[in-house]
């Protein structure tokens, strides 16, 4: 597939390099730019990498080409670009999952998420919508913590993999709530929403973009989300810290990155082609279509939000007791 | 009567010129793609999606839809040919496509695969059209009990598919059950057999697995001489020659009125997936022939079988997709996550808000699984032709092709070196006569198993008795007990008759 990705993307990258406008003065870049994005293709950050990848090239004035290599959460394409030629041609969908979490669930992570990349420009966060079986006996997230504490044990919340995204929300959940609900992993979140769906599991973490069309046709219903704001699309499901659980705040996070050692200067030049792109029309609606929140951050601070993240779900992963793998 | 209408409101929207267009393009490029080894549906849809940006979310559909049951058709092709599943679904037909084709019947063996194909499609098309919101619900009844039960029904089905010793047979299902156990586990997350490799965290991939096992293997066996003799072969292409015969029709008749049903049942539940269905059509024909020796030596109803399974699995695989928004596959998800590109919310309510793209993408079904015909009856002399190409030319082109795609599903070079492994051993497996496939369905249905088995448990709190009180899983349960005592009493019955004589 990547052979012929690289044939397609190279004819056209010809056909957009007649049209091409010269963007920086010291000929960065000259050749196309290889986006790399840790995970198999058709998913949401596939999707969403690709649509944005184009908007990236056509600011950047240079071809962009999404290459997938996926591979154990993502940790693959991450140690490929950590030791992939710093020359600003090769960036990297950077995640929650892969820069913070995942130190603390690898045993043998060939990557040191803070000290091997460079931060480019953050992309989104977005937030877990916190859903039900739309039988249960609570509505919000205040009845499904009196319920859990109540009954103890008796909760099933299932998880679409370990370490997932889901995963740590819900460990976040417990660990902010004080309440204790079985957790049941599932390979992906379709089995897991079908099971839900069919009243075989109690509530689940998932995300906006997948809980709109089961919520809508009453299947499921949505007791709260982990975003700091309410989401447009469930006005009446109150956030984490409306229901008096601020530390249960959460989103799943994603930026772009570059190896360590990159010239700086080609890294501005990336930045602020990026930021062009988040910031055009068609990438603004995609977002806000998913109910995902445009995350304006570069250089230091992203860098700082980085290494804080990765401090917090060092901790949260510690406390939950997961071993490593 | 609403059958009628929806199926007038489909094909007014299918038989227009850009649906067409799009069908077409679909299936013929659906259709190379899936004769390419070890390149599936899902790269082949995740390649080609973005040309379908610009077209309405109708005809993106039809065409990506294309793409996927046309692969699924092609791969057949190479796995009758050269012994290459060329997706995971054309594993079983490997058993018998190819030793038909050694047997110089390889257009017999695509003519059949055509004609099995387009009749297990047709089947789960009307299924779709008449009884989506009740298949529906039987497939939602299905929790991880009922998954388990099937599993184990399935692997006691898979001790029949072996050649001669049973015992070698279940043996070679345990070796299936032990590499299904290599990589993450599901419900810890503890990585298991990967000997700190983390290129193989994620698992053995079953194509990987398959294409070493049968292609390289085949390949290998070749080039150290064990049987030239059934190499280089004239090939008759005249249109009898490549046509079943009536007596052939007649043998593989029950097979296709089988396969489609088991096929439409497998392929409606979520994470089943065609290759299982096709294993087990394939079982069940073997278990009701009376001449099951004929079985893995080119028996044409078990190729009939497999086909017409995987295709019914194939299409029936959008129901669930379709109506519940819940995707059984990857390739299935790829499709959910097209709409969303094109602003259709994916989920229950996609039948009511865009009917006009429901009924036209199963009306294009039609279109496309005759437009396959079509275009790959005449084609069969073409591809009989590559029998002739010289092996010393052949071979080396095919190695090629089997690690690009092997390469290719994640751009891994792990992949490549396990696929040349997996060969090797494949080798060995023909040296000691040891079946490959119980091995492929232990891959198959031993991570399954073992991840409902597990969460069926945690979710009634460690009560086994789960499995024998919900009445669809003690069901399946009982047959798996009458499959085993069938098998008993008739060895039993065997050793009497020949202590009497």
């Amino acid at each position: 597939m990547s052979f012929k990705t690289r044939v397609l993307s190279l004819a056209t990258g010809a056909a957009l390099a007649l049209g091409a406008v010269q963007a920086a003065a010291d000929d960065f870049p000259s050749k196309p730019i290889t986006w790399i994005v840790p995970y198999t293709p058709g998913g949401i950050t596939d999707t969403r990498s690709r649509m944005i990848a184009d908007e990236f090239s056509k600011a950047l004035g240079e071809t962009v080409v999404v290459e997938n290599k996926p591979g154990a959460g993502g940790t693959l394409g991450l140690e490929y670009v950590a030791r992939a030629d710093p020359d600003g041609y090769t960036i990297i969908y950077g995640t929650l999952g892969t820069l913070a979490a995942a130190p603390s669930l690898y045993k043998t992570l060939r990557y040191d998420s803070l000290a091997d990349f460079a931060p480019v420009h953050m992309m989104a966060s977005s937030p877990n919508t916190l859903i039900a079986y739309k039988d249960t006996p609570y509505n919000n997230v205040q009845e499904l913590v009196e319920y859990a504490k109540a009954n103890p044990g008796e909760v099933t919340v299932g998880l679409a993999g370990i370490g997932t995204g889901t995963h740590l929300a819900s460990e976040l959940f417990m660990n902010a709530t004080g309440i204790e609900m079985l957790q049941v992993p599932y390979k992906g979140s379709a089995p897991m929403l079908n099971d839900l769906i069919a009243g075989r599991l109690d509530v689940a973490f998932d995300y906006a973009v997948s809980t709109l069309g089961h919520q809508q046709s009453g299947a499921i219903k949505v007791l709260g989300v982990t975003g700091e704001d309410r989401l447009d699309l469930f006005p009446d499901a109150m956030t984490m810290s409306e229901s008096g659980f601020p530390e249960a705040t959460t989103g799943s996070w994603s930026g772009i990155f570059v190896p360590a050692g990159t010239d700086p200067a080609r890294i501005a030049i990336l930045t602020e082609a990026f930021d062009t792109a988040m910031k055009s029309d068609t990438v603004q609606d995609a977002l806000g279509k998913v109910q995902s929140q445009f995350m304006d951050m570069d250089g230091q601070e992203m860098a700082d939000y980085v290494a804080s993240e990765k401090d917090r779900w060092t901790k949260i992963i510690e406390a939950a007791g997961i071993e490593k793998r | 009567m609403d059958l009628i209408d929806n199926m007038i409101m489909g094909f007014s929207v299918a038989v227009s010129w850009s649906s067409l267009l799009a069908c077409f393009i679909g299936v013929a490029l659906g259709t190379f793609i899936g004769v390419l080894p070890g390149v599936g549906a899902l790269a082949g849809i995740s390649l080609l999606m973005p040309l379908t940006f610009n077209q309405t979310p109708t005809d993106a559909m039809v065409m990506l839809a294309g793409i996927y049951y046309g692969s699924i058709y092609g791969g057949s092709t190479a796995a009758i040919l050269l012994n290459l599943p060329g997706s995971v679904t054309s594993a079983v037909t490997c058993f018998d496509g190819y030793p038909m084709a050694q047997q110089g019947r390889a257009g017999k063996a695509l003519a059949m695969t055509t004609l099995a194909s387009f009749i297990g499609g047709c089947f789960s098309i009307v299924l779709m059209m008449g009884f989506a919101p009740p298949l529906v619900a039987v497939a939602q009844s299905f929790g991880s009990p009922e998954y388990f039960s099937m599993t184990i029904l399935g692997l006691l089905a898979a001790s029949t598919l072996s050649q001669g010793s049973p015992i070698k047979g279940i043996a070679m299902v345990v070796v299936g059950l032990i590499v299904g156990l290599v990589g993450t586990d599901i419900q810890s997350g503890v990585a298991r057999f990967t000997f700190g490799s983390r290129e193989l965290l994620d698992g053995i991939s079953l194509v990987v697995l398959a294409m070493g096992l049968f292609g390289v293997s085949e390949i290998l066996i070749n080039f150290t001489g064990m049987h030239r003799a059934t190499s280089r072969q004239s090939v008759d292409t005249s249109w009898a020659a490549m046509m079943p015969s009536k007596q052939e029709w007649k043998d593989s008749s029950g097979a296709l009125g089988r396969g489609s049903v088991i096929g439409a049942v497998i392929g409606i539940l979520p994470g089943a997936g065609a290759a299982i269905a096709a294993f087990i059509a394939y079982s069940v024909e073997k278990r009701v022939s009376k001449t099951p020796e004929r079985f893995g030596n080119g028996a044409i109803e078990g190729l009939a079988a497999s086909e017409t399974a995987n295709n019914s699995a194939a299409q029936a695989a959008f129901i669930p997709t379709m109506s519940l928004g819940i995707p059984g596959s990857a390739t299935m998800a790829l499709l959910l996550g097209a709409l969303l590109i094109h602003g259709v919310q994916p989920g229950p309510l996609v039948i009511q808000t865009n009917p006009d793209l429901f009924w036209g993408l199963i009306a294009s079904f039609w279109i496309g699984n005759l437009l396959l015909l079509i275009l790959n009856l005449p084609m069969i002399g073409i591809w009989v032709r590559m029998l002739m190409i010289p092996y010393h030319i052949l071979y080396p082109c095919i190695l090629f092709f089997i690690c690009l795609g092997a390469y290719s599903a994640r751009n891994n070079p792990v992949d490549i070196l396990l696929v040349i492994l997996f060969g090797l051993m494949g080798y060995g497996m023909k040296l000691l006569q040891l079946p490959a496939a119980p091995l492929l369905l232990g891959l198959v249905l031993g991570p399954m198993a073992e991840e409902h088995f597990r969460r069926s448990l945690l979710l009634a709190r460690g009560d086994p008795a789960v499995f024998v009180t919900e009445p669809i899983s003690a069901g399946l349960l009982a047959v798996a007990v009458l499959v085993v005592a069938s098998t008993v009493w008739s060895s039993l019955k065997k050793k009497r008759l020949e202590h009497a004589a």
